[in-house]
């Protein structure tokens, strides 16, 4: 439902901005998750 | 306890620049369009700000680090279904809302549905966030006068007042751009706290170290990957309930949705949108372990046995005083053991000695676990010498750091950093009940359409405005204090919102099912809700409350389909 007419800064469309920012969400994730192994 | 000048200077100065500016640059408000959506001429950057404000109440910034001291970094898990949801809002809400040029979200149901499903969404809203607003003012003001000695009453007074003004003068524009400032100068007191920590901590052990004392002392697991729905905060918790809240949140209410509205375009709303999805879990992250941080802080300075004040007072007045005498002594003795004990533990961790680190850890941490009785024992005492008093004393632990350890003039830009915070976001939720009132009740119900002129307009959501914040001021005096702020206003949030979002995506999503099935639907889940809060508080089983916003919405959805397949199936026969 992206509207491809209004496009975001840096990226082609808003379906490549949105996986950007689910990968951001995932690498987060993995540094905690690394965070809490390494110091618990 | 007595500010010093220089911090009445710099914290007076910082809010009256905020009331100010918001009035100076909003005072060319034409009509209803320019006062609730701000002419619709926002940049991605400040609604991103506005944004993240609205939802950073001075709540997140008293009670999260001090959730962080008691019980480490799991809150953060509470965010994590954020990106997603904001996702979700980006690609299917803001189009249609965009598309249908609305003021409010619940316009949106009229069209999809009827008139009485918008009138029940809008009225949800304003229940559940007029309540809300008043927690917000309140949530500060009971804390900073309890710590400071400030009169309660002139604290709420303030706080309301100085909002109000700049609110109903200026409306949407000036909520977004005093936001910008408002959120700029909280993440750079909050900087500068961190900093000074990590300063005041160097002189027993270096950040690496804090951290693996931290650690070892049970405050650093972030990310629990247990399946137990009982527990509050695990990653699947947090990503499906907190998926379920967020999206219900900045797509359903209008707090959020108003400050995305006055986007100049589509993309920059959603460019403000994704500048939150990006940036919300890494600062809610960072305020926790700013409360990490002040927890190792107090493992070498002497901590009080509660952190509200007031709790010693009420135990001495009762005629306890030797008990406690007798506790204090003890917990402080205690102390310095864990203090030396800490410096063991860092000296075999140094020399990489892993199996001496161990047992002075185990230790150590029998040491914590000493003085965690101790404090309970005291919290003990305090319920047999007034049992109405509130044993938490979490929220008050980033305040008794602020005010006693910050330098002169920091503490200033911290208390305004907290006050800048209560009134950012209670400005999004009297500009959006406001506009909720004017839009869905008073121009769609009673508004006579002939006589309507754009000045009317605009004077009557002044008006509305303005009797919101009495009404928020009002509730603020009313309420009570609850086991933990933040988490208050959550369980408040999520009582209604999964209804709410549950009437939304039957919208967006089941085309076939109309009003009537909808509104029922609605009904039922709300009524369903509540005796689950019933259920759960009279102690009959235990759920997180963010699963409320999962059950709401399914059962919505759920409901809402029977019944439009019954009520076909029944015209048919």
């Amino acid at each position: 439902m992206s509207n491809n007419s209004d496009r975001p800064p840096f990226f082609k469309s808003w379906k490549s901005m949105y996986i950007a920012v689910m990968v951001v969400f995932i690498l987060l994730v993995l540094f905690f998750h690394l965070f809490t192994q390494y110091f618990s | 306890m007595i500010v010093n000048p220089l911090d009445w200077f710099v914290l007076i100065s910082t809010l009256l620049f905020i009331v100010v500016y918001g009035v100076f640059k909003s005072r060319k408000n034409k009509n209803m369009e320019d006062y609730l959506l701000g002419g619709k001429s926002m940049k991605w950057g400040t609604i991103g700000l506005s944004v993240m404000a609205t939802q950073a109440s001075a709540i997140t910034f008293l009670s999260t680090p001090g959730q962080a001291f008691e019980s480490g970094l799991g809150f953060v898990q509470n965010y994590f279904g954020l990106p997603l949801a904001l996702i979700i809002v980006c690609a299917v809400f803001i189009p249609i809302y965009y598309k249908l040029k609305v003021y409010t979200a619940y316009e949106f149901l009229e069209s999809r549905f009827d008139l009485k499903t918008r009138i029940l969404g809008a009225f949800l809203f304003l229940l559940q966030r007029g309540l809300a607003a008043g927690i917000t003012i309140y949530a500060p003001a009971i804390i900073l006068s309890t710590m400071l000695g400030w009169d309660l009453s002139l604290t709420i007074l303030l706080v309301g007042v100085l909002v109000i003004v700049y609110t109903v003068s200026g409306g949407a524009t000036a909520v977004s751009l005093t936001q910008k400032y408002q959120m700029t100068i909280i993440l750079f007191g909050m900087v500068l706290a961190f900093t000074i920590i990590i300063n005041y901590l160097s002189e027993y052990m270096s950040f690496t170290d804090a951290l693996v004392v931290g650690g070892k002392l049970g405050k650093l697991q972030a990310v629990d990957f247990d399946f137990n729905f009982e527990k509050r905060y695990t990653f699947w918790s947090g990503l499906l309930g907190g998926c379920f809240l967020a999206l219900s949140y900045f797509g359903t209410d209008q707090s959020q949705v108003a400050r995305y509205l006055t986007g100049a375009s589509i993309g920059e709303s959603r460019m403000g949108m994704m500048f939150n999805a990006v940036l919300k879990i890494p600062m809610q992250f960072f305020i926790l372990l700013t409360g990490v941080l002040v927890f190792v802080f107090f493992q070498f300075v002497q901590p009080p046995l509660n952190f509200n004040p007031q709790a010693e007072q009420v135990i001495v007045e009762k005629g306890y005083a030797k008990e406690l005498s007798e506790i204090t002594e003890q917990f402080e003795a205690v102390h310095k053991d864990k203090k030396n004990q800490i410096e063991k533990f860092v000296t075999a961790y140094h020399q990489e000695d892993a199996q001496a680190a161990e047992v002075e850890a185990k230790k150590m941490m029998a040491l914590n676990n000493e003085t965690q009785d101790l404090r309970n024992e005291a919290k003990s005492l305090l319920v047999q010498a007034d049992e109405g008093s509130s044993t938490k004393d979490s929220d008050y632990v980033f305040l008794t750091f602020i005010i006693n350890y910050l330098p002169t003039g920091v503490i200033g830009l911290l208390l305004a950093v907290i006050l800048s915070a209560a009134m950012s976001s209670t400005a999004s939720e009297l500009n959006a009940l406001g506009s909720t009132t004017m839009v869905d009740f008073y121009k769609r119900l009673f508004e006579n359409k002939e006589k309507t002129n754009p000045t009317n307009d605009l004077k009557m959501s002044r008006i509305f405005t303005l009797i919101w914040g009495v009404v928020a001021i009002v509730f603020a005096f009313m309420a009570h204090l609850a086991e933990n702020l933040i988490e208050l206003v959550n369980i408040i949030g999520s009582l209604f919102y999964g209804t709410i979002l549950g009437i939304f995506l039957v919208a967006f999503f089941l085309k076939q099912v109309k009003g009537k099935a909808v509104f029922i639907a609605a009904i039922i889940t709300q009524i369903v809700i509540f005796s689950i809060e019933v259920l759960v508080r009279a102690g009959a089983f235990k759920l997180s409350y963010l699963m409320y916003n999962v059950i709401g919405c399914l059962l919505v959805m759920l409901l809402a389909f029977f019944i439009q397949l019954l009520d076909k199936k029944t015209v048919e026969s």
